[in-house]
């Protein structure tokens, strides 16, 4: 064995080790500077609405779906796979996924665990209304209410749309004082999701 | 024995770029994805490199005692 090859096998050791730290240990922060891309998930710019941004996710193929959200405002990807956390002025949002079990269906599972399960963890959580509606061709479920972060009151609009795998869930949340101003955006954010999924 | 190496450390470094360059990544995936594609491709340059200089001085001692 020859210098040169010593010398080769000892920096290969010593890139891994260093790939290993920019990978997963405390380098990491580097590497989501550098290459850090939220907008990895952004795929173009939508021909239909100047104002919005379509974010085509992919995880898993049954759950591929597609969101327009507005251009100002701050998309990263989310903890979950296929979630996106969007913060705008005076509010903020989160579009997920949601594992919906064989026996039950979207409309029962929302009333009999999500909405108890969000009176549980949502201080001052009041419903304000819940509806059915079709959103491209797809049911979907949406529950509104009201609740308190910090000193101030928020009002939320939740989206449930039924997929063939999961569901989606699209959650966007305003400034009570603020809320009107956003409810158009918020709608057209829901009437425009559309599964990729075929 | 050499070809054989250097074949695969050719394949290994094409399975890196791959991954890194074409592999239509899922978006849960991406920091694995970028752990996996770089440990290919050291991997396979490190073999290459190792594979091309391996010996290169043995050769030239023995040709000069020839």
């Amino acid at each position: 064995m020859n210098r040169k090859v010593i010398f080769i096998l000892i920096l290969t050791v010593l890139s891994i080790i260093l790939l290993t730290l920019i990978s997963f240990g405390p380098l990491s922060n580097l590497r989501s500077q550098t290459s850090f891309n939220p907008e990895s998930l952004l795929k173009r710019t939508s021909p239909i609405n100047d104002l919005l941004t379509d974010y085509l996710n992919k995880d898993v193929r049954e759950n591929y779906y597609e969101v327009m959200l507005p251009k100002e405002w701050l998309v990263k990807a989310g903890d979950k796979p296929g979630s996106y956390n969007i913060s705008f002025p005076s509010g903020y949002g989160l579009v997920s996924l949601m594992d919906v079990p064989d026996n039950t269906t979207l409309e029962l599972f929302i009333l009999s665990q999500e909405e108890p399960r969000m009176k549980k963890i949502t201080p001052g959580y009041q419903r304000l209304d819940y509806q059915k509606v079709k959103v491209n061709g797809n049911d979907a479920y949406i529950l509104s209410f009201e609740e308190k972060r910090g000193n101030k009151d928020y009002l939320t609009i939740t989206a449930y749309i039924s997929g063939a795998d999961n569901a989606a869930v699209i959650k966007l949340s305003a400034n009570k004082d603020d809320f009107k101003s956003f409810e158009q955006s918020f709608n057209r954010i829901i009437n425009n999701f559309n599964w990729r999924n075929q | 024995m050499r070809q054989i190496l250097l074949f695969v450390s050719m394949a290994v470094i094409g399975g890196g770029l791959y991954l890194k360059l074409f592999y239509d990544v899922p978006d849960s995936q991406t920091q694995i994805n970028f752990f996996v594609s770089w440990f290919f491709i050291i991997i396979g340059v490190g073999s290459l490199l190792v594979n091309i200089f391996w010996g290169n001085t043995g050769d030239k001692e023995n040709r000069n005692k020839d």
